[in-house]
């Protein structure tokens, strides 16, 4: 429960922050230089096998992960505005997935947002995990006229038949290595792969602890936070670097909590955040931080990529532990892909984007599990996926006794009606359902 | 055509009736890539869940509104109560929205049965059959635990026998439309698609078996005016295709999921009958979710321009429909090299048909004078 009283805890900068920053601009520059570099740029997206399918290639592949290059448009109004309109300009209707808008149209207009022409992929390797992923990659393939790669997730449901969802993904991933070999001409090493997934499973585990030990009170790290570390966990995971970056940075949580380091100096009421959050909005959680003393705790969303957590039949979360420590060290290729699928089968986020009501119950043992006192969830315009079962998801909050509100925005598509609507609805939130008054000044 | 139009008017009747007649099973189920095949071998009643134009009731609670208006609208049938008599559903996997009413329905309208079939995404992939007749026997499976009897080989055989008949009989039907004088207009044909996906396929085999004789007679239709291709996703609005026509124009052949998509090609018997009815279903004409990496769905809405002689498309979008409208750029271009006019719609299910009457009017008036100056 919120409360109107409480204490005022010590809060201080991640040391972290600094080489997260780096690491991040790393992973541009070598996008940006991968052509003048001669190396092989790979277009996709940055779910499951992205990188860990791709390393076997050589050192010298670059995955570009188009989800977040559209994420990062979003941030920028005025590209984002110039990149719809130049989807728009293609035929592109305007109600499609936002992010498709931003990244095709950034293609369309050859401006990379950070400077430059847009850079050229030499293929497209993607996971259809939405519909919109699918065609998505198809227009970039198309326009580039460049060879594509889809492989698929089934998107079966919980509690259906598993087994022949794995080997299809299996078969698939087999079929991928065997097509980049030949439209690469380069002989695939296996070790690689193994390596990059194996630092993959490192780093789901450890991002799963990371993001258990906001379970704390106070929370030593709110959602702002980890959704800037978290683009290091997904674009740099199956990395020895991302795997190295996430143990300092759980050991700095770590030692937030020895010394209660809070996220939130007054922290009094802890709110989960369900699905994309509003980019653009990210001041507004400062706000309610500031106002009200909220923390927020970020959920499924971000957190169940790889499968990290499962659910217990108590309804209670664990971290699970990664594939090598359950069935022993990969030794070969097959060990390494039926990983891959066996985690995607598992991903929570796979399964929201496949069968979103089946993990409802999830939604609710997470909150339950970070000690959230209310959910705030989000329906995006941009993303057709995300927004599935959002107010089935609602229902089962409220179901379950927690406080919850809904909003909507369009996060790819900046805009301050937006953030004023979350606004007044944080605000009715915060004082009408979770009963507390904004702190004096 | 008039029993047509009156299967899809009463269909609600028709299935309680066939319910009371026969005493079995009716299965509601969303999307044309369920393999109704098995159910009909069960020995039940497959019905197409379709919209019926009315205003929304609740749906807002469970469907985000920036989903199409289509599952929109099924989901509020179910709602309204207008499927009461359903004893089970099914879904095959097609796109998020219609799998988002799915779900709402199931959950606050729950039926005796439910199941949902994952129909890959990726029909291209060499992997994508024996996943898909993995699929498929599972889903058979369940439906022998429901009603506690097994599918014999010989049900299946005979179920898909009935279901090529109804193909090959449509398929006829609308190869008549190539002709100069086409005998029925589109809203006649998608009476009869549409009634096709709602009453039993013996039944509709018999009514389509005494059509094609008439319809095989010299035509009596004055000429038909512009010849037109109708695109979409599901467009069962039979008011909106009698208006594109009452404006001088005949729809000569679609292509939508309530059309010739549900009907084109035939499964055939040979081998195993699973593998058969999951080859049948991955060659079918591809519902743009499906259709990736390659675009293999304009080859064939080429293939039908052609054939079908076609003057103009009148493309009908349904807003926040990703698959179809991302196809749009490539469908312009594709156009415009050929040389197709092309009118965009975007339809909504709850709008007077009216609405679009000028801009039909005008296309059929640019159609018109370019044929005069030519
Ligand atoms: S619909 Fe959502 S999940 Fe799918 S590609 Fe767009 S942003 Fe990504
Ligand atoms: S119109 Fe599009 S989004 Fe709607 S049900 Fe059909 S395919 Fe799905």
């Amino acid at each position: 429960m919120a409360h109107q009283t409480y204490k005022v805890y010590k809060t201080a900068p991640f040391d972290c922050y600094q080489k997260a920053k780096e690491l991040r601009a790393e992973h541009f520059n070598k996008i940006m230089k991968a052509k003048e570099e001669g190396k092989l740029l790979i277009s996709g997206s940055a779910t499951i096998a992205a990188y860990e399918i791709p390393a076997g290639l050589g050192d010298d592949v670059v995955t570009f992960a188009d989800d977040g290059y559209a994420v990062n448009i979003a941030a920028n109004p005025e590209f984002s505005a110039a990149a719809r309109a130049a989807s728009e300009a293609k035929g592109l209707t305007p109600d499609i997935c936002g992010y498709t808008l931003n990244y095709a149209g950034s293609v369309y207009l050859d401006r990379f947002l950070f400077g430059g022409s847009f850079p050229k992929p030499d293929l497209v390797f993607c996971e259809h995990n939405c519909d919109a992923r699918g065609k998505w990659s198809q227009l970039i393939a198309e326009h580039f006229g460049v060879p594509i790669f889809l492989w698929e997730r089934p998107c079966g449901r919980l509690g259906q038949e598993e087994k022949h969802r794995i080997d299809y993904m299996v078969a698939q991933l087999n079929e991928a290595i065997e097509w980049l070999e030949k439209i690469t001409a380069r002989k695939y090493d296996d070790e690689k792969l193994i390596e990059a997934t194996r630092n993959c499973f490192l780093s789901a585990k450890l991002w799963g602890e990371i993001v258990s030990l906001n379970r704390t009170i106070p929370a030593p790290i709110d959602t702002r936070a980890l959704i800037t570390f978290m683009v290091i966990y997904i674009w740099r995971r199956h990395e020895k670097v991302g795997v190295e970056f996430l143990k300092t940075l759980k050991d700095e949580i770590q030692y937030r909590i020895d010394n209660e380091i809070a996220a939130s100096a007054r922290e009094r009421c802890r709110l989960a955040i369900e699905d994309e959050p509003a980019f653009l909005a990210l001041p507004l959680l400062h706000w309610t931080q500031e106002r009200y003393g909220v923390v927020w705790l970020d959920t499924l969303s971000y957190t169940g990529i790889h499968g990290e957590f499962d659910m217990q039949e108590d309804g209670t979360i664990v971290v699970t532990d990664t594939p090598e420590e359950r069935w022993g060290k990969f030794k070969n290729r097959q060990d390494a892909l039926w990983a891959l699928a066996w985690s995607s089968e598992h991903s929570w986020l796979e399964r929201r984007l496949a069968y979103p009501v089946d993990i409802n119950p999830v939604y609710v043992a997470l909150a339950k599990h970070l000690r959230a006192d209310g959910v705030v969830l989000h329906r995006t315009k941009s993303c057709p996926a995300n927004a599935a079962s959002v107010q089935e998801r609602k229902i089962a909050f409220q179901e379950a006794g927690i406080p919850v509100t809904l909003y909507e925005s369009t996060p790819s598509v900046p805009s301050q009606d937006d953030v004023r609507m979350l606004k007044s609805t944080l605000k009715i939130f915060l004082e009408e359902q979770m009963g507390l008054d904004e702190f004096p000044d | 055509m008039e029993e047509f139009r009156e299967l899809v008017e009463n269909h609600h009747d028709y299935a309680q009736d066939w319910k009371a007649k026969t005493g079995g099973k009716v299965v509601g189920y969303f999307c044309t890539y369920v393999p109704e095949e098995i159910i009909y071998a069960a020995g039940m009643l497959p019905v197409r869940i379709i919209g019926s134009h009315d205003s929304n009731v609740g749906t807002e609670r469970h469907i985000a509104n920036m989903y199409c208006s289509f599952c929109r609208d099924c989901l509020s049938q179910g709602l309204k109560g207008r499927y009461p008599y359903l004893d089970g559903m099914v879904k095959a996997r097609s796109c998020q929205q219609m799998r988002q009413a799915f779900a709402s329905w199931q959950k606050h309208m729950p039926t005796e049965y439910s199941y949902y079939i994952s129909v890959p995404a990726l029909i291209q992939s060499p992997h994508a059959k024996p996943f898909l007749v993995a699929e498929l026997s599972y889903f058979k499976k369940s439906l022998e635990e429901w009603t506690g009897k097994p599918i014999s080989d010989e049900a299946l055989k005979q179920a898909i026998e009935t279901y090529d008949l109804n193909r090959r009989l449509l398929r006829q039907i609308y190869e008549l439309r190539k002709d100069d004088e086409p005998p029925i207009s589109g809203a006649d044909a998608l009476e009869m698609t549409l009634s096709s996906q709602l009453v039993d396929k013996a039944e509709h085999n018999r009514l389509l078996s005494e059509a094609l004789p008439k319809l095989q007679q010299p035509s009596q239709r004055p000429t038909a005016g512009v010849r037109l291709m109708h695109i979409g996703s599901e467009t069962d609005d039979i008011d909106y295709v009698k208006l594109i026509e009452s404006l001088g124009s005949i729809v000569v052949i679609d292509e939508t999921c309530t059309g010739s998509r549900y009907f084109w090609n035939e499964g055939g018997t040979d081998g195993d009958l699973l593998e058969a009815i999951a080859k049948r279903y991955l060659e079918r004409p591809p519902c743009p979710a499906k259709d990736q990496p390659e675009s293999r769905r304009f080859t064939h809405i080429m293939e039908l321009i052609r054939d079908f002689r076609i003057e103009g498309v009148i493309m009908t979008l349904q807003r926040f429909c990703h698959n179809h409208e991302t196809d749009i750029p490539g469908l312009q271009a594709l156009f415009e090299k050929e040389g197709i006019p092309l009118l965009q719609l975007e339809y909504s299910f709850i709008a007077p048909a009216n609405w679009y009457q000028n801009r039909i009017e005008a296309f059929l008036e640019m159609i018109r004078a370019e044929a005069l100056w030519v």
